[in-house]
């Protein structure tokens, strides 16, 4: 596709220097075949427009539908570790390895732009969180209690908002701007 | 800068906006790229502000007294909604939904949009149109028409080439959204479009198709622990919704679906796991209560508008959930013609109401050119027989004329004998349930591992823009799988390449080309002329020959490549 864009600037640059040796001729005939060139140009450049629309389409599409069997694995590891979290299912090694396993998991993800959604303890997010329980219906200030079901971002962009389970935001001492720890 | 008049369908569950660019209708994203756009808006109680989309939906289980949901149900009606102390009319609830669409779309475009044509559905009365102006005022837009959805539809598949109206001036729109059922039949009069009936089911969708897949997800999780009932778990309705969601929209690609979900709940310390596989058999028979309703009320709509099915002329799908191959079935059953289907049917009565909005600004509205399977695709099977040669002639379709590549499509065969040694894979394409009226494109030869008779073999099509067909047989439950590469154009089988074409195009005009050459609304003709001088051009430029021999055939492609679009733009 490059060598084709450059193509027809460099074919165009051609067609300059054919155009000043024969500026002696016959100024009509010029006029048209300048024209006409014009019209040529204008015609392939709409074309390699289109063309890289639709790359750019089916590359977005591709995209996403390359993704999915990851997703896929973020979500069965996801389901794998939160179903040991138990207390007895497992002892504390295995848990630890089940959760070094989902962090190098997690890294992979981000090395393809995607960035899991999974954090609890944090304040709910309606553009990251949709939330499937609130415990605390009365609470007007919600922290994610449970994620259910993780959600997925890739480039800032939410691909699947997180399944969670909201309750009251617990009171907690607040840091300043500056950062002093006040109570 | 010239106004745009903007369409925007303003559903019950999802809202779309769309403009005419250029001629042709597109829909404009809303948020993360997306065009679709929950109707749902939420308050917050401590200031009164509100979101709108999918982050109002986000919030609904956590504030579901301050988060409005299906509005339109309300529209026209005396009642007001509470959020707190607040009052609220539909109206204005509506409006913040159309102004939250208008701005998107303005930042998007780069230009204000003040001027809307807003679609409601067929049976809205003059109330409910007046509340929906209203709402469009409240937004600070001018509503310059209210157009009724099947009719917005109607403009659409007006401006795509279709050979199927067959002179008859009726249409019937049958619209499955996410949780309503609409239908209509209309009848054209040029650009008239008169509602001569319509019915419908506010309380059907095709969430009511998720439902059950979940109820038989959950059947199957208690069936692992002896049909004991499973412990209150919100985790496990959401995951299970999520799991028969996906599952539901690959059945509409393919015969089977295999489940492996790891610890979809737990139960008494142990993981519950979904380790199964679902077909579409399967699933149409929990849904054939659900098709049916729906059928009733097609039937129920043709019996208003005193029309036989043989007298519709057309039939347009509109809403995600008639991408379910059941509907397909049932209307084809019924109305025993192809259905119009190529335009995205979640797009489609905004994009129709983009193309209004374009007509009373005097914009002159092309022809939508889509990326279609010209020809239903399929292969012969032993359904039918010839009567005079008493050989098999059933035509079964994979995918269908008109659908939108790429795309990939699997149907589920049985071998008919015990023990079959293999299967002569005649690929056809055309429209007659006889083969031998339609065309042989490709056969090759499939071998058989030993099996009992009625023993399953999938076979998968993928069609891609280039006019190759890649196709997967597959038998099932045995290591058996062959791959090949069909060239439509060509009729050349490639059974080594394992789905690779022979050669990439050598530049974008050339791919152009090639595409136009294989677009079969283009005369026969025209096509050749495009297909012979293409194939002069990449010899040239593979061969690098002098630049003014290039040059020469390359200003011939063009001038081919522009009356070819002249001639597709005209429908000629």
């Amino acid at each position: 596709m490059d060598y084709w864009k450059l193509r027809v600037w460099f074919g165009n640059l051609g067609w300059f220097r054919r155009k000043q040796e024969q500026e002696e001729e016959d100024p009509q005939r010029l006029i048209l075949e300048e024209t006409q060139n014009l019209k040529k140009l204008f015609r392939k450049q709409g074309m390699l427009l289109e063309e890289v629309h639709r790359e750019q389409q089916a590359s977005a599409a591709g995209k996403k539908r390359d993704l999915e069997p990851l997703i896929d694995l973020c979500d069965a590891l996801f389901y794998l570790q939160r179903a040991f979290q138990n207390p007895g299912l497992m002892s504390r090694q295995h848990a630890q390895v089940l959760n070094m396993v989902h962090q190098r998991m997690h890294r992979f993800a981000i090395s393809f732009g995607i960035e899991m959604i999974l954090a609890e303890g944090i304040p709910f997010d309606a553009r990251i969180h949709e939330v499937v329980t609130n415990r605390t219906p009365d609470a007007l200030l919600l922290d994610v209690l449970e994620v259910i079901q993780p959600g997925y971002l890739q480039n800032g962009k939410v691909l699947r908002p997180a399944k969670v389970i909201v309750g009251r935001r617990e009171d907690a001492p607040l840091f300043t701007p500056e950062g002093i720890r006040t109570s | 800068m010239k106004s745009i008049v903007c369409g925007i369908d303003l559903g019950t569950t999802n809202s779309v906006i769309a403009f005419l660019k250029d001629g042709r209708p597109e829909a404009i994203p809303i948020e993360d790229g997306v065009a679709i756009l929950p109707s749902v808006v939420s308050f917050e109680a401590e200031n009164g502000s509100y979101v709108v989309g999918r982050q109002a939906k986000n919030r609904r289980a956590a504030f579901p007294d301050a988060t409005i949901t299906s509005i339109k149900r309300l529209m026209g009606k005396e009642s007001v909604v509470t959020v707190g102390r607040q009052s609220l009319s539909p109206e204005l609830i509506s409006s913040y939904i159309l102004k939250h669409l208008a701005e998107r779309a303005s930042e998007r475009l780069g230009q204000p949009i003040n001027k809307v044509v807003i679609t409601v559905p067929a049976y809205f009365d003059d109330a409910q149109r007046r509340a929906t102006i209203r709402a469009g005022e409240l937004a600070g837009l001018d509503v310059v028409r209210i157009v009724n959805e099947p009719t917005a539809a109607a403009l659409v598949y007006d401006r795509v080439p279709s050979e199927a109206d067959g002179g008859s001036p009726y249409v019937l729109v049958y619209d499955l959204g996410g949780g309503t059922f609409d239908v209509s039949v209309l009848e054209i009069k040029g650009e008239i479009k008169e509602v001569l009936a319509s019915s419908g089911d506010t309380s059907l969708g095709g969430d009511d198709f998720d439902e059950l897949l979940k109820d038989y997800l959950l059947g199957e999780l208690r069936e692992q622990i002896g049909g004991k009932a499973l412990k209150e778990d919100p985790g496990l309705r959401v995951r299970l919704l999520d799991i028969a969601e996906r599952t539901k929209i690959a059945l509409s690609d393919r015969p089977y679906v295999k489940i492996n979900e790891v610890a979809v709940t737990m139960h008494e310390g142990r993981p519950l796991n979904l380790d199964l596989e679902v077909s579409r058999v399967q699933f149409e028979l929990l849904a054939a209560d659900l098709i049916d309703r729906t059928m009733n009320k097609v039937e129920e709509v043709l019996r208003e508008a005193h029309l036989e099915p043989v007298e519709i002329g057309k039939l347009i799908l509109v809403g995600g959930a008639t991408r379910m191959p059941a509907v397909f079935e049932a209307l084809s059953v019924l109305f025993e013609q192809p259905v119009e289907h190529s335009v995205d049917p979640d797009l489609c009565v905004a994009l129709g109401a983009a193309i209004q909005g374009g007509l009373i600004t005097g914009d002159s509205v092309g022809q939508i050119l889509l990326d279609v399977t010209a020809h239903s695709l399929g292969l012969k099977t032993l359904d039918s027989v010839d009567h005079v040669t008493g050989e098999p002639d059933y035509f079964s379709t994979i995918i269908r004329r008109n659908t939108r590549i790429p795309v990939s499509r699997a149907e589920a065969f049985r071998t008919a004998v015990d023990r079959q040694e293999g299967v002569k894979v005649e690929v056809f394409q055309g429209e007659s349930l006889s083969c031998s009226e339609n065309t042989l494109v490709g056969e090759f030869f499939y071998p058989l591992k030993p099996a009992p008779a009625y023993s399953p073999v999938v076979v998968e099509y993928a069609y891609d823009r280039e006019g190759l067909v890649r196709i997967c047989i597959d038998q099932k439950g045995f290591d058996n799988r062959k791959e090949v590469t069909l060239d439509i154009r060509n009729r050349k089988i490639d059974e080594a390449s394992g789905g690779q074409p022979d050669e990439t195009p050598v530049n974008y005009l050339a791919e152009k080309a090639g595409r136009l050459a294989r677009d079969e609304r283009l005369s026969e003709s025209m096509r050749h002329e495009i297909g012979r001088i293409r194939v002069s051009y990449e010899e040239a430029v593979r061969s690098g020959e002098n630049e003014s021999r290039v040059d020469d055939l390359e200003d011939q492609l063009l001038e081919l490549i522009e009356r070819a679009e002249e001639e597709l733009e005209s429908g000629e």
